[in-house]
């Protein structure tokens, strides 16, 4: 298969070709490049290969699984057109403001709700900033409002401090009233 | 943003190691060695996803339920780095000493929930005035500001304490440190009506005693008194003093300030005054010398009473006391 100069990248033609990923249990995911791209990790390893990518033996991806990297896939699939996310902040406050998600991404969360944590992984690792941000918030929202125990639950954390260290823990924040 | 773009830079840079700059392993190698496992509680779980997560929660809720989930959220719950971030991300950086002093082992989780430093610690006025007689509030002066105007009757006074524990200072700030305190109110009369106004800032010992017997360069204590004559203009004067020699054990503030009309009328016609303020600085007074930067080696006594409006000075301390 014939392989693409790097200034080529950027050509819509290409990213209407495939590219074979390879993710660290051993499957091979096809991907059109206009979506794969969507990570900038994926997209800096197709710039920086250049004329020596082969795109049919493709790219490893050491770090993520399959299964995950499916889902992240989907991901990619819904925001390769998508604009770069903005970290805004309240003008007011200077707080950062929270992302506002499109009905698509919150049904995307719903659905993957069990596997925040490896997506906020995956996503760092991959960089994709919306994936990696908004699942972050995601996590943020679950643990709003939650005691340890519902939160220790809700992610099957084991608990590892003992009631001692608790203790400990609420005596040295016991100034923290109001 | 820019930390996490840094952070994107060095993954970028792992990633080129890995795959382009040794073509000779093969890639199956590779990703085996690489392998990780996605968990929660793995230690290898970099850290900054945890910020990214946790910086989204409340202050609040991050001390009393996060700190108790697990071990690693404690661990991270208890890095200054957190907290400095923390303020950062919620546009509060003010409340953060400037750079060159944050080794030192300030309590930052209570410097980002209690903002001690940089703030005015009398801020539920007038819900903090104790034994105040005969005052009223006006709300027509000062810009029409109505939450820190109060206009003074004939023999008014207020009193305001202030706890520095529980406004978030540690002992050791108090003690090794000695932050500047700086005390400002402002004052004015109605051009009617002669006034005259009178107050006193004390820092005080843990038992909210005055400090006896110290040595004469320590001060503890300011007090000005004022008069405004019948007839002369009216203007606002702020007066202010900046503590900044003080012994250990200065655990309160207290603040006073009375005043009455020279007239003797019926109603409300004595001195007025506004923002009352106490603010502690990151400034140290009682601080290793390698950790101070040029400006601070400066002395730079600031007390007395400035006009508001002209800051020539009409009205001295002195010539004020002399007509009292």
């Amino acid at each position: 298969m014939a392989t693409e100069s790097a200034n080529g990248v950027s050509s819509p033609e290409l990213n209407e070709r495939d590219v074979v990923i390879t993710t660290n249990d051993n499957r091979n995911f096809t991907v059109k490049i206009g979506v794969a791209r969507v990570s900038k990790t994926i997209n800096n390893m197709i710039q920086d290969l250049g004329e020596s990518l082969d795109l049919s033996s493709g790219i490893p991806l050491p770090n993520v699984d399959g299964p995950i990297f499916e889902k992240v896939l989907e991901w990619c699939e819904e925001h390769k057109n998508a604009p770069e996310i903005k970290v805004e902040q309240d003008p007011h406050t200077r707080e950062r403001k929270w992302f506002t998600m499109t009905e698509w991404e919150e049904e995307y969360f719903r659905k993957f709700l069990s596997h925040l944590w490896d997506l906020a992984m995956a996503a760092n690792y991959l960089e994709i900033p919306s994936l990696y941000y908004y699942t972050c918030q995601k996590l943020a929202e679950r643990i709003k409002g939650r005691t340890p125990e519902q939160i220790r639950e809700m992610f099957g954390i084991e608990d590892d401090l003992t009631e001692e260290e608790k203790a400990e823990i609420r005596r040295t924040n016991v100034w923290c009233t109001y | 943003m820019s930390s996490k773009k840094s952070k994107s830079k060095k993954t970028i840079s792992k990633s080129k190691k890995t795959f382009i700059s040794k073509p000779g392993i093969s890639k199956q190698v590779l990703y085996r060695a690489q392998k990780m496992s996605l968990n929660l509680s793995d230690e290898k779980l970099p850290e900054f996803v945890h910020f990214e997560i946790l910086l989204r929660l409340n202050t609040k809720e991050l001390i009393k339920n996060c700190t108790l989930v697990f071990k690693k959220w404690n661990s991270v719950l208890t890095q200054p780095q957190f907290w400095i971030q923390k303020c950062e991300y919620d546009g509060r950086n003010e409340a953060l000493p400037p750079v060159h002093l944050r080794q030192l082992p300030f309590n930052y989780k209570k410097i980002c929930l209690k903002t001690p430093f940089g703030r005015n610690l009398i801020q539920a006025y007038p819900n903090q005035l104790k034994n105040t007689r005969n005052a009223c509030r006006s709300d027509k002066d000062f810009g029409g500001d109505p939450r820190w105007i109060y206009q003074q009757k004939q023999g008014t006074s207020k009193e305001i304490t202030i706890d520095l524990l529980e406004e978030g200072f540690d002992e050791f700030v108090l003690d090794q440190l000695r932050p500047t305190i700086t005390i400002s109110e402002y004052v004015a009369h109605r051009a009617d009506c002669g006034a005259r106004y009178h107050m006193e800032a004390s820092l005080l010992t843990k038992k909210k005693e005055f400090f006896q017997n110290l040595p004469s360069e320590m001060v503890t204590r300011f007090e000005t008194r004022k008069t405004f004559d019948q007839w002369e203009s009216q203007k606002w004067f702020k007066i202010e003093h900046c503590f900044k020699k003080y012994p250990v054990g200065v655990r309160y503030i207290l603040f006073e300030s009375e005043g009455s009309d020279l007239q003797g009328w019926a109603g409300h016609y004595g001195s007025k005054m506004a923002k009352p303020s106490v603010v502690v600085h990151y400034e140290f007074n009682n601080m290793p010398d390698e950790l101070k930067t040029d400006a601070e080696k400066h002395e730079n006594p600031c007390s007395g009473i400035m006009d508001v409006e002209d800051r020539d000075g009409n009205a001295e301390t002195s010539k004020n006391k002399k007509k009292l």
